[in-house]
């Protein structure tokens, strides 16, 4: 299966590390208070989904396409 | 259940102690340093971790940690209320249907585009300061200032502001001093949202009331109290917060010449300076979670149902994170600290807080670089701890 496409909208992304709390070797959060994607199949599928799900400021889209 | 065993370090501790709000880093370091849990008799009882990583881990773990139990995320726990403070009153996923509400109000784009308004609103403040060479730089600047803001980020009508202003203020003193006071406040309070409300059907605006007019949370338009709940938040959590991060700032930078004239003279480092001033000195030092079930942490056996502090202001410099944690590192890097929390109720207002710091930075370095305590009149604490600032700070400008 393909690698998903893991995209942090920087205009909404506050930094607020949930997604680091639920998939940590995918997201990361940098110095300018917003989470980088460092490795998009980092963590299980359903664990970066779920990241996008929890996102308090809705900032992350997963694509799955195949 | 052996509870002879449970080491339960027992200590006096209270951060509404008018010596605390003076002074509290050296108690905190203290408390974090020698016991990473400690349990308080103050207020009916709580717990206080104060660890960075006890703290960040506690503060995202909503399944042992809520947030939910009305009342109990402040101490001593606030009016008895039968509906929550949305959203800081709710756990995922509630908190996140309720928190994408407003997430579109807080994006950067949207909060940047404040930053002229902003300007101008600061330099105008300072201008009576800088004529007369002195001033209250709480009641001249940091209150205006941050009520301003409240008030343009919004769209509420500007005339009102004082009276926010003294709302607010009642309402977080009284509740630890007179609770009848605090009562009419909230009353005041709650009676003038409701007259914007029951306007704004009338007739919307382009305005976050309007706009929570017309939203949808689960299939049903918010109601009344959901819509006062939002904007009683905002402005509690936005206003005194704010106004005590910048007067703690002008503060420090009132007493150490020689950061100030560095910052001031590397309009660059700005963004990185706020980070640091920010992680030093936290407006709000702590701010709770209730037990979501038994729960054992460092041996100890917390209840479901008590009160866990989570003492963010401690977190902030615990050597663990931050090397050199009491020293003022304007280019620290990197700064994870957690004057706005951590994960899923990071503050909402945090763009908006930043940029009002820098604006205050910027325009204090254009207009008035040079400024010192007054000799003759102290700087003046708030009576709580929890959200820390100064009721007054006189300064005397140097020609
Ligand atoms: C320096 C200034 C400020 C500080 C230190 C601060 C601090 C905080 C902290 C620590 C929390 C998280 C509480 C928790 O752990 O549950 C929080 C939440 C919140 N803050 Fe701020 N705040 C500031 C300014 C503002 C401003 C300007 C606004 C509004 C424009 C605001 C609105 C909020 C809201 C709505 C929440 C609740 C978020 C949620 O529960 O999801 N704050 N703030």
């Amino acid at each position: 299966m393909p690698n998903p496409r893991v995209v942090v909208d920087e205009d909404v992304c506050m930094g607020t590390a949930s997604c680091v709390a639920l998939a940590p070797s995918t997201f990361r959060v940098g110095d300018g208070y917003v989470a980088l994607v460092v490795d998009p199949a980092g963590d299980p599928l359903a664990d970066v989904l779920e990241a996008e799900e929890a996102c308090p400021t809705e900032a992350i889209t997963v694509e799955t396409d195949g | 259940m052996s509870e002879s065993e449970t080491p339960i370090v027992e200590t006096d501790f209270d951060h509404h102690d008018p010596a605390f709000v003076a002074d509290p880093h050296p108690v905190l370091a203290e408390i974090r340093e020698e016991h990473p849990l400690i349990h308080s008799g103050h207020y009916g009882g709580f717990w206080l971790l104060s660890r960075y990583e006890d703290v960040t881990e506690a503060a995202i773990d909503w399944r042992r940690f809520t947030s939910s139990v009305v009342g109990t995320t402040v101490i001593p726990p606030s009016q008895p209320r039968d509906y929550p403070q949305l959203p800081i009153e709710l756990d995922p996923p509630k908190h996140t249907l309720y928190r994408s509400i407003v997430n579109p109000i807080f994006a950067k784009s949207r909060v940047e585009a404040l930053r002229p308004d902003l300007h101008e609103l600061a330099a105008s403040l300072l201008e009576p300061i800088v004529e007369r060479g002195s001033g209250d730089f709480v009641a001249e600047f940091a209150t205006p200032m941050s009520l301003g803001t409240l008030g343009m980020f919004m769209g509420l009508p500007v005339e009102d502001q004082p009276k926010w202003g003294d709302w607010v203020r009642r309402m977080f003193e009284g509740s630890i001093n007179d609770p009848e006071e605090q009562k009419r406040a909230g009353q005041e309070f709650q009676d003038y949202l409701d007259g914007l409300v029951a306007e704004r059907k009338q007739e919307r605006r382009d305005d976050f009331i309007s706009l929570l007019l017309d939203t949808e949370v689960e299939g049903h338009r918010l109601t009344d109290l959901e819509i006062r709940g939002f904007g009683v938040v905002m402005l509690m959590a936005g206003h005194e917060t704010t106004a005590g991060a910048m007067s703690m700032t002008a503060q420090f930078l009132a007493e150490e010449p020689e950061i100030r004239s560095r910052v001031f003279a590397e309009p660059e480092s700005i963004p990185s300076a706020v980070n640091e001033f920010l992680r030093l000195f936290p407006s709000i030092q702590v701010f709770c979670r209730n037990a979501a079930e038994d729960l054992e942490l460092h041996g100890a056996k917390i209840k479901m149902g008590e009160v866990v502090a989570l003492a963010y202001a401690a977190a902030n410099r615990d050597p663990r994170e931050f090397p050199e944690p009491d020293a003022c590192v304007l280019e620290r890097k990197p700064n994870r600290h957690v004057t706005f929390g951590y994960g899923h109720h990071l503050c909402l207002g945090a763009n908006v807080a930043r940029l009002e710091m820098a604006v205050m930075l910027a325009e204090l370095a254009e207009r008035m670089p040079n400024f010192e305590l007054d000799p003759d009149q102290d700087p003046v604490w708030r009576a709580r701890g929890d959200v820390r600032g100064l009721l007054a700070l006189p300064l005397l400008l140097e020609r």
